[in-house]
């Protein structure tokens, strides 16, 4: 046995013991059909909570939550533990939902917007207008706006700022995790989440501060 | 030369350290000296606030729920593409599939066009074939299911999908739903109403479609099982095996598919034994209500099989405890359940609910019966002791080891003994736990019986005695 397959292995174990998700991927391996719908029972509402934000349409997340399980039920009699077992999920969820949004953007023939246009994206504020709402700093924040005016900055960032301010806000990841579940660097992700986050906040601080809703 | 970092890379570096900052991703020696920027800076402080502010915004983003149609539709979905997997796996030469493909579409064209009666004109080889394949079509769902003639025996020898008893056939067997299903010809066909043919015609077809090998396969086996002596019951336990299975869910189908005929069997029966679940929680006492009555019916066979020097811990009649925990010690967990009788299995359905009594009704023949009932004892005996989840895990080696070693016979030890260490521990603290109720019901009786002792928990200090009454299996009351 070499030395990296020595490693595999105890990778491999401790991620088994630590990791009970990974515990039932092994029972799916194992041709244990309750584990994969236990999985399936688990993961489904956070698959789809990120794709619905990543994708924007309800309809279409779920359809690409359906093929990421499909891909996990083919890849079964493969796994081999190296990432908890969300990472391994998400990594998935990641190259299935890049794909979506490549052939959608093909299909839709736009031309590069901000979203689009690489890990900088375009200015934010550049994509707002800016109605004066009463000018009100203290205005009850109703919450269904505020839900509006959120879900509005977050599809101002790029696909790969969006996926990874969604890993971060939804499934708790840390950089490392991100990292790998986009097949990125640390460093990378630290970069991209801070032009995320500073996109953000020029986006919401003046809803936040003075009522100003992006539009 | 060196690249001199430009004010605004600074100001980006300073940014990405605020977020990881936030994030909690910076190394100690990092968040230091960021401290002491925020309490030196009032500038940073409101950029952090800022950043703080609008990612705690991002809370009000809505969380999707899926309901159980997605589920469903997911697991369907699954099923469907993985057997398409394992359909595409096992075909063989493209050009051959293509030709099948192309000689069945054909057929399914003409057929559409200009009816089945005159497909057969145009077509008459392909209609001999027919004829001679249609007991193999018009079942060919069952035919695919079924590995083999030897899984059908496996099934029936356990008495898993039989009707009525198991065993020889009997006149029933061979009554109409498991007749030989080989009585058609020409005139047959013709009279079918097109929906008839038309059903035919899509089985033709994925026959049609299926590997030569697949085919020879099925031909073979309906061969097989007319020349069977158990013909007629294997016919019937191929018909309910495949009602039983359309019962599963897709995933848990095609797990089955693709198991050999062995682990297949192994499988189902696992499944059988899941199917003990289904008992309400109403009816799984009265399964140890009806264990009490079947111990004592039983006495004698149950008995003999224990060490003549400790027969008489079983007679007279202050051992009903003892026995209960015999007959079952025997049915769970050494497996006899062929000590079950059709008349304990009536004496139990009468007990049962409407929905008990139907579960039980399922399970085929007596021994699917027996399997059930086996499986709906330990299922009753873990409710009863589900209750006892806090006194399971405050159970001590120590007072385990003292009941072993002090309270349970040497039969008894060895019955444990030879089960797998986990199911060893279990039963050594199920029956320990007997023990104690035991125990407790048998001091509230013995308030009004002075004569006897009061014992303390093992391990505990209590005056247990290594001889008398608290070396029986279950001491009790009447010990």
């Amino acid at each position: 046995m070499g030395p990296g397959l020595a490693i595999s292995d105890t990778t491999a174990r401790r991620y088994e013991l630590r990791d009970p998700d990974v515990r039932l991927m092994l029972q799916v391996r194992d041709d244990n059909a309750a584990a994969f719908e236990e999985l399936m029972l688990r993961y489904q509402n956070r698959l789809v909570t990120v794709l619905e934000h990543l994708m924007g349409r309800r309809e279409m997340a779920e359809d690409l939550a359906q093929d990421v399980f499909l891909r996990v039920y083919r890849a079964r009699k493969t796994y081999v533990p190296g990432a908890k077992f969300s990472t391994w999920l998400f990594t998935i969820a990641n190259n299935v939902a890049s794909n979506a949004l490549r052939s959608l953007s093909r299909r839709r023939e736009v031309h590069l917007d901000a979203r689009d246009s690489g890990p900088m994206g375009a200015n934010p504020m550049d994509q707002l207008a800016v109605a004066a709402s009463g000018q009100m700093p203290t205005r009850q924040l109703d919450n269904a706006e505020m839900r509006d005016v959120v879900q509005t900055a977050v599809q101002t960032l790029n696909d790969r700022q969006r996926m990874a301010v969604l890993l971060s806000k939804f499934e708790g990841m840390n950089y490392a995790d991100i990292a790998e579940t986009m097949d990125l660097s640390p460093q990378a992700i630290k970069s991209l989440l801070s032009r995320a986050r500073v996109n953000l906040r020029e986006v919401l601080q003046p809803y936040l501060e003075r009522g100003e809703r992006p539009t | 030369m060196n690249h001199q970092p430009t004010p605004d890379e600074n100001q980006d570096d300073l940014q990405a350290e605020l977020v990881a900052y936030l994030d909690d991703e910076l190394d100690d020696e990092r968040r230091h000296q960021i401290d002491d920027l925020l309490a030196h800076v009032p500038a940073i402080r409101d950029t952090v606030a800022g950043l703080g502010r609008t990612w705690d915004a991002l809370d009000h983003l809505p969380r999707s729920e899926v309901d159980e149609s997605f589920t469903k539709s997911t697991v369907e979905m699954i099923a469907v593409h993985a057997a398409s997997d394992v359909e595409k796996q096992t075909q063989s030469a493209p050009a051959k599939k293509r030709r099948g493909r192309i000689v069945a579409a054909l057929a399914a064209a003409a057929a559409l066009l200009i009816g089945y009666a005159a497909t057969r004109a145009y077509w008459p080889s392909e209609n001999e074939q027919l004829l001679a394949d249609w007991p193999v079509i018009e079942n060919l769902d069952e035919y695919a299911r079924v590995p083999s003639v030897a899984f059908l025996g496996q099934l029936a020898d356990a008495g898993l999908f039989v009707d009525g008893t198991s065993g020889e056939d009997s006149p029933a067997d061979v009554a109409a739903s498991s007749a030989s299903p080989t009585a058609i010809d020409r005139a047959a066909i013709e009279r079918m109403a097109p929906s008839q043919k038309s059903q035919l015609l899509r089985k033709w077809e994925r026959f049609g479609r299926l590997e030569p090998d697949e085919q020879a396969r099925m031909r073979h086996m309906h061969a097989a099982i007319e020349r069977d002596p158990r013909a007629g019951q294997l016919r019937i336990v191929m018909r309910n095996y495949g009602t039983w299975l359309e019962g599963l869910n897709l995933l848990e189908q095609y797990d089955l598919a693709r198991l050999d005929a062995d682990e297949r069997f192994a499988r189902v029966r696992d499944l059988w034994r899941e199917d003990a679940k289904r008992f309400s929680a109403e009816d799984l006492p009265l399964f140890r209500e009806w264990l009490e009555q079947f111990a004592v019916d039983h006495r004698e066979e149950l008995v003999d099989q224990v060490p003549a020097d400790d027969k008489h811990r079983f007679e007279g009649g202050r051992n009903r405890h003892r026995l209960t925990w015999l007959a079952r010690a025997k049915l769970v967990f050494n497996n006899q359940l062929v000590l079950i009788d059709e008349s304990d299995v009536d004496k139990l359905r009468q007990r049962l609910s409407p929905d008990g009594q139907r579960i039980l009704d399922e399970a085929g023949g007596l021994d699917g019966k027996r399997e059930l009932i086996g499986a709906g004892l330990k299922l009753a005996w873990h409710q009863a002791f589900r209750k006892n989840r806090k006194d399971r895990s405050e159970i001590t080696q120590n007072e385990l080891t003292e009941y072993f070693d002090k309270h349970l016979q040497k039969w008894e030890q060895d019955d444990l003994l030879r089960l797998p260490s986990n199911d060893m521990l279990d039963s050594l603290r199920d029956k320990y736990l007997e023990y104690l109720r035991d125990q407790d019901e048998g001091s509230r009786e013995d308030r009004d019986r002075p004569e006897r002792r009061s014992h303390g928990r093992p391990g505990e200090g209590g005056d247990a005695p290594e001889q008398g009454p608290l070396r029986s299996p279950v001491p009790g009351p009447d010990a």
